[in-house]
C-alpha cells in the first residue's frame, strides 16, 4: 500500500476514530479522564430498533461492582447528549436498574460506571430509530396529574424489586406545542430513594430521560419503609413511601 | 356516491406502485413460487404473481378455506354486521390456477429450498413469499396464554375470537364493565384497538346503558388520539375511560377465571368482559426459519421486500419490520404488490423497479363518522421512510359531513381492498 494511500485512510478514519461517540464525546472524556474503561461486567440491554424514539427501554446489568456507584447514562446524537446520573448507595448484586430514554433519532447509548473501588466500566449499544406515521406525541399532562408518583415493591428471590414512574412531560423546551409556539422547559431536578439507613439511590435528570420517568431495580432487604421523593424544577416535592 | 366513490377507490388501487418487469423469460414461467399465508398480503401476492406472469406455478399454503378480516371485524363486536361479512375465500384466486394447499407452513429448510409442511410433506421453492401474519406472544403477560384467550379473548385475529367477545359482550348484564388491555408497540393495527374501543362504546349506549368500557394501556400515548378523545367525549360522554401507563395501564398478569387483570403498579380490575390483546410477534414459520431478529419480527431489504437473511424469501405484511409503515392491511396490500415486482424482476434477472407505499389507516367513531391518517413512503438511504409532506390526518375541528364523508370512504376501501387481495367481484 502507498504511503498516500495510508494517510489517505488514515483522514479518513481519523475524525471517526478520534471522536467515536458524537456529541457525548466530551461527557464520556470527562468521565473518563484519561483512564481505560473495562467493559466486561456492564452489559446494556436496549432493542436494536424501535418504533417509538420517545420511550425506549433500557436495562443495566453490572457485575461486582462496589459501592458507592456512580452511573452516567449518554446518547451520541443530540446537542445535549445527557440522559441521567446516578448514584447508588447499596443495591442486590448484581446490579439490576431499568429505565427509558429519549432518543429523537438512530444512535448510540453509552452507560460509563465508576465504583467505589476507583473501577471504571463502558458499554454502548446501537439503537436504530425507525419511526412510525401511526404514533401521536404525548398530549403531555394536565396540572391535576403532574407530579402523579406510582410504586410497587415486590420482595423475591433476588431481593426487593422496585417500580416507580412519575408523571411528568420532561419538556425539553425544544418541542412545539398545538400552537406552533415552543412548549416551555420543564424538567425535575433530582430523584431520589431513601430507606432507613439513608440514601439509596440519587438520580440527577437531563433532557434524555423520557417523559413519565420510570425507574425499576432491585434492592436488599432490610431498607424499608422507602420514601420516594422527586424534586420539581419550582422546588415542589412529589413523594411516595413504600411500603 | 357510495358507488362513485368504490371505483374511485379501485382507481386508486390500481394505481398503487406496480411495474411488471418487461420481457419475462423462460426462467419465470418455469420458477415455482410459495406463498405462505393467506391474509391481505399472502392472497394479494398469489393474485398479482399469476396475474402478471400466468405460467409461474404459485403454491397458496393455508391451512384454512376461508379468511377472516381484522378491518371490520369491530363492526362485528358492535352487531353492525354479522361475521360472515367479513369472510374471504379462496376461490377466485383458485379459478386462477393459484394452486391452493390446505396446510400449515411449519418451516423454511433455507438450505435445501423446501417448505417444511405440519404433516412433514416438503415442497420445493424457487422463491418463498412469506405473509404468515402474527402469533400472540404466550410468554409476555403472565397467566394469559391460549386457554386464558378463551376466557379473555384478545379476538385479534379476526374470526372464532370475534365471535367469543361479541357473544360475551351481548351476555354481560346492564352496568357490567368492559375492559380493552393495549400492548406496547409495534402491533398489528394501531389505532385498532381505539376504534373497537369506540363501536364497543356505541354498542353499550344503545344495549347496556350504564355499563362502561375501561382503556388499560401499556403505552403513555396513541395512534390519532387527540382525535378518537374528541370523539369519545362528544359522542359517548364519561362512558370510556383511558387509562395509560404512566395511570398504572400496562397490565402484567392475568386470572382468566376470576376475570382479573393486574397493572404493573399492583393496581386490580375485575371486569364482566376483558378483551386482552397481547403483545404480538411474525408467526411460528418465521421463527422456525431462523428469520427473525431478537425482537420477534423479520428484518427485510427495504427496496424489495426480501428477508435480510434470505434473498429468496420475501416478505410482506404484519410480519416484517416495515416501520415507519404500520402493520396494517393497506400497508400489507402494498407491500405485497412491490415486493411481488421485485420478485419477478429477481427471477427475469432485472434489477427490481423503484417504488413508493401508500399507507390510509380508517377508524369509525361510530357508525358513520370516521377519522384517518394517511402517508406515502419511500426508499432513502436503504432505509423506508414517510415522504417528507405526505401525512394526513384528519382534522380535530370537522363538520359531521366530514366524518361522514370518510365513513364512507372507509366502507369503499375495505370493499375495494378485499377484492383486490381475494379476486372477488364488488
Amino acid at each position: 500500500m502507498s504511503l498516500r494511500a495510508v494517510l489517505l485512510m488514515l483522514m479518513l478514519a481519523g475524525p471517526a476514530a478520534a471522536q467515536p461517540w458524537g456529541q457525548a464525546q466530551e461527557a464520556v472524556e470527562q468521565w473518563l479522564q484519561g483512564a481505560q474503561a473495562q467493559t466486561q461486567g456492564l452489559t446494556v440491554e436496549v432493542p436494536s430498533w424501535v418504533e417509538d424514539g420517545a420511550f425506549v427501554a433500557v436495562d443495566l446489568t453490572l457485575h461486582g461492582a462496589q459501592p458507592p456507584l456512580s452511573l452516567s447514562l449518554l446518547r451520541s446524537g443530540e446537542e445535549d447528549p445527557r440522559i441521567a446520573t446516578v448514584q447508588l448507595q447499596a443495591w442486590e448484586a448484581p446490579l439490576r436498574l431499568s429505565t427509558r430514554v429519549r432518543l429523537p433519532r438512530s444512535q448510540q447509548l453509552i452507560v460509563l460506571a465508576r465504583d467505589g473501588r476507583g473501577r471504571i466500566w463502558q458499554a454502548a449499544q446501537s439503537v436504530e430509530v425507525l419511526a412510525s406515521s401511526c404514533l401521536s406525541p404525548s398530549l403531555g399532562n394536565s396540572a391535576a396529574t403532574l407530579g402523579q408518583l406510582q410504586g410497587w415493591l415486590e420482595a423475591g428471590e433476588h431481593g426487593l424489586e422496585l417500580r416507580s414512574l412519575l408523571r411528568h412531560p420532561m419538556e425539553t423546551g425544544r418541542r412545539p406545542g398545538a400552537d406552533g409556539q415552543l412548549l416551555a422547559r420543564h424538567l425535575p431536578t433530582r430523584f431520589e430513594i431513601n430507606g432507613t439507613h439513608g440514601n439509596l439511590l440519587r438520580v440527577e435528570p437531563f433532557e434524555g430521560l423520557a417523559a413519565n420517568p420510570y425507574w425499576r431495580l432491585w434492592l436488599p432487604t432490610g431498607h424499608t419503609p422507602l420514601l420516594l421523593r422527586w424534586v420539581d424544577a419550582d422546588g415542589r416535592e412529589f413523594r411516595r413511601q413504600l411500603p | 356516491m357510495q358507488e362513485l366513490t368504490r371505483r374511485q377507490m379501485l382507481a386508486g388501487l390500481a394505481a398503487m406502485p406496480w411495474l411488471l418487469p418487461s420481457g419475462l423469460n423462460a426462467s419465470v414461467s418455469r420458477a415455482r413460487v410459495l406463498v405462505v399465508g393467506g391474509g391481505f398480503a399472502g392472497a394479494t401476492a398469489a393474485r398479482y404473481l399469476k396475474r402478471q406472469a400466468p405460467a409461474l406455478e404459485v403454491v397458496l399454503i393455508e391451512p384454512k378455506s376461508a379468511f377472516y378480516t381484522c378491518p371490520f371485524s369491530n363492526n362485528v363486536l358492535a352487531g353492525m354486521a354479522e361475521l360472515d361479512s367479513l369472510r374471504q375465500d379462496y376461490r377466485a384466486l383458485q379459478r386462477q390456477q393459484v394452486l391452493h394447499v390446505r396446510e400449515r407452513a411449519r418451516e423454511i429448510d433455507l438450505q435445501a429450498r423446501q417448505v417444511v409442511l405440519q404433516d412433514g410433506q416438503r415442497l420445493r421453492y424457487d422463491r418463498v413469499f412469506l405473509a404468515p401474519g402474527i402469533d400472540m406472544d404466550w410468554q409476555a403477560i403472565e397467566g394469559y396464554d391460549r386457554n386464558a384467550s378463551m376466557h379473555l379473548p384478545h379476538a385479534w385475529q379476526a374470526g372464532a375470537q370475534t365471535s367469543l367477545l361479541r357473544r360475551q359482550l351481548q351476555a354481560m348484564n346492564d352496568g357490567g364493565l368492559v375492559i380493552i388491555s393495549v400492548p406496547d408497540n409495534p402491533y398489528r393495527c394501531p389505532p385498532g384497538p381505539y376504534e373497537r374501543a369506540s363501536l364497543i362504546a356505541h354498542y353499550l349506549s344503545q344495549a347496556k346503558p350504564r355499563s362502561k368500557l375501561l382503556i388499560l394501556d401499556s403505552k403513555d400515548s396513541f395512534s390519532k388520539q387527540a382525535l378518537f378523545q374528541q370523539g369519545w367525549q362528544t359522542l359517548y360522554g364519561e362512558r370510556i375511560e383511558w387509562v395509560g401507563r404512566a395511570g398504572d395501564g400496562r397490565v402484567v398478569r392475568a386470572d382468566a377465571i376470576r376475570r382479573e387483570l393486574v397493572c404493573e403498579f399492583g393496581q386490580r380490575h375485575r371486569a364482566a368482559v376483558i378483551n386482552l390483546i397481547p403483545p404480538q410477534k411474525a408467526a411460528e414459520v418465521a421463527q422456525r426459519s431462523g428469520l427473525v431478529d431478537a425482537s420477534g419480527w423479520v428484518p427485510i431489504r427495504p427496496a424489495t421486500f426480501q428477508a435480510r437473511e434470505a434473498s429468496d424469501i420475501y416478505v410482506a405484511g404484519d410480519a416484517c419490520i416495515a416501520a415507519p409503515m404500520p402493520k396494517s392491511a393497506y400497508s400489507a396490500n402494498a407491500q405485497a404488490k412491490v415486493a411481488v415486482a421485485a420478485l419477478l424482476a429477481d427471477l427475469a434477472g432485472q434489477a427490481p423497479p423503484p417504488a413508493v407505499w401508500r399507507n390510509t389507516c380508517y377508524s369509525l367513531l361510530a357508525p358513520g363518522q370516521a377519522v384517518s391518517i394517511a402517508a406515502d413512503y419511500g426508499v432513502q438511504a436503504q432505509r423506508l421512510v414517510e415522504l417528507p409532506g405526505s401525512l394526513a390526518l384528519s382534522p380535530l375541528q370537522a363538520p359531521l359531513g366530514l366524518r361522514a364523508q370518510e365513513a364512507a370512504l372507509a366502507e369503499a376501501w375495505y370493499q375495494s381492498i378485499c377484492a383486490d387481495a381475494w379476486g372477488q367481484l364488488l
